[in-house]
């Protein structure tokens, strides 16, 4: 199997670290993943799958390799790679979720109820002890002057031209982000035989 | 036999099902939790992830090969739907019983396409897609082999190797499973490997 956790840690203005949740088993691939997987393996044709915004758009498209499944955007894209929410409606994990249920955008200004998002980060596949870990990670600032609480996080992939689709979705424990500190997220894939 | 105790992740289940020429059931091990994806696998995730630059990995061979290269066409890559007669990819099924280790690059002791010692004759690989089953959602990778050899032979290992053939081609294995339990596929009698990838939240 391919265990998956996610670990959320926060950070003060000093970079002082003032939270770390370990690594936590994340649940959640939600169907747009294998609905890929199982697109690459069969190679026959384009493919769609529901996106964030509810129409179904193609998630594996034939003509080049580097249009499917990228997870890692840059500085101040929030429409793909690790995404965080306040799950404002309270939407419980499903197989068939597509979107955060209320994703907190991004701001480089510090604008009310949004987070300054960071470049996603990874490091390759490695031996780790007995395991085989891939990890993905994005940190978010809050500059708007007052807390933010993160409840729902995931991670968005992207295929040109381009098109969203979750892939990852978690409910977690309120995480209350205080003006001026950092959370960061990290997903974790292992694979140990 | 190891039992899977967790839920998350991505879990991945094997089923062996052995059948007469006429098609009765001989024995159905049943879906059983599978261990072994092996490095290549999250190699390949990583390098699709980044969707920048090639990467090569081990191969079957032994060799780094290419395994993602992020200019060419998709349908050349990671591909698993092998035709009939194909054993260089797809589900494959061997006669190694070492343990498996996360850098394994291929099975232990292949058998390959034909009817002599060693051979095993391979049906194409056939896929249902991902949907959702109950709680689940799963996406099936199977293939039937049939034993042509005159003899009974003794299937102790399986997998599924991946295809890359802009260049090459190159096999990657991804998956390799030793089995709970040998599996005996007399004479003219079929095997049917399922390997069943499984989300669910």
């Amino acid at each position: 199997m391919i265990e998956t956790y996610y670990r959320i840690l926060k950070h003060d203005p000093d970079g002082k670290l003032v939270k770390d949740s370990g690594l936590i088993p994340s649940r959640s691939y939600v169907i747009q993943f294998l609905e890929l997987l199982g697109a690459i393996f069969d190679g026959s044709g384009n493919v769609n799958a529901t996106a964030t915004d509810g129409t179904e758009d193609i998630i594996y498209d034939t003509t080049f390799m580097y249009k499917n499944g990228t997870v890692n955007p840059i500085a101040g894209d929030d429409d793909w790679g690790i995404v965080v929410g306040t799950n404002a409606g309270t939407t419980a994990e499903d197989n068939e979720n597509y979107a955060l249920d209320t994703k907190i955008l991004h701001s480089g200004v510090g604008e009310a109820n949004k987070l300054n998002y960071q470049a996603v980060t990874m490091i390759a596949a490695r031996e780790v002890g007995l395991n085989v870990d891939l990890d993905v990670a994005r940190t978010f600032l809050n500059e708007t002057g007052s807390p933010i609480t993160v409840k729902e996080i995931g991670l968005i992939s992207r295929c040109e031209p381009p098109n969203y689709h979750l892939i990852l979705r978690d409910v977690v424990t309120d995480e209350e982000v205080l003006d001026a500190e950092t959370l960061t997220v990290v997903y974790t894939l292992r694979t140990t035989v | 036999m190891m039992k899977d105790k967790k839920t998350h992740g991505i879990q991945l289940l094997l089923r062996c099902v052995v059948r007469d020429p006429d098609g009765k059931v001989i024995s159905d091990s049943g879906r059983k939790p599978a261990k072994s994806f092996v490095i290549q696998f999250l190699e390949f995730i990583y390098a699709m992830f980044r969707g920048t630059g090639d990467v090569s990995v081990t191969a079957t061979d032994g060799t780094e090969d290419l395994i993602y290269d992020f200019q060419r066409t998709a349908t050349t890559q990671f591909r698993v739907d092998a035709p009939i007669n194909d054993s260089n990819y797809g589900v494959v099924v061997g006669t190694g019983d070492t343990a498996e280790d996360n850098t394994d690059n291929k099975l232990e002791t292949q058998l390959t396409e034909g009817e002599s010692a060693g051979n095993i004759t391979h049906a194409s690989v056939v896929m249902v897609f991902a949907t959702v089953v109950g709680a689940n959602v799963d996406l099936e990778v199977k293939r039937a082999f049939t034993n042509g050899t005159g003899s009974t032979i003794t299937v102790k290992e399986a997998g599924i190797y991946t295809r890359y053939s802009h260049t090459g081609p190159y096999y990657h294995c991804i998956i390799r499973d030793v089995l709970p339990a040998p599996i005996e596929v007399p004479d003219k009698c079929s095997l049917a490997v399922i390997y069943t990838i499984r989300t669910t939240v």
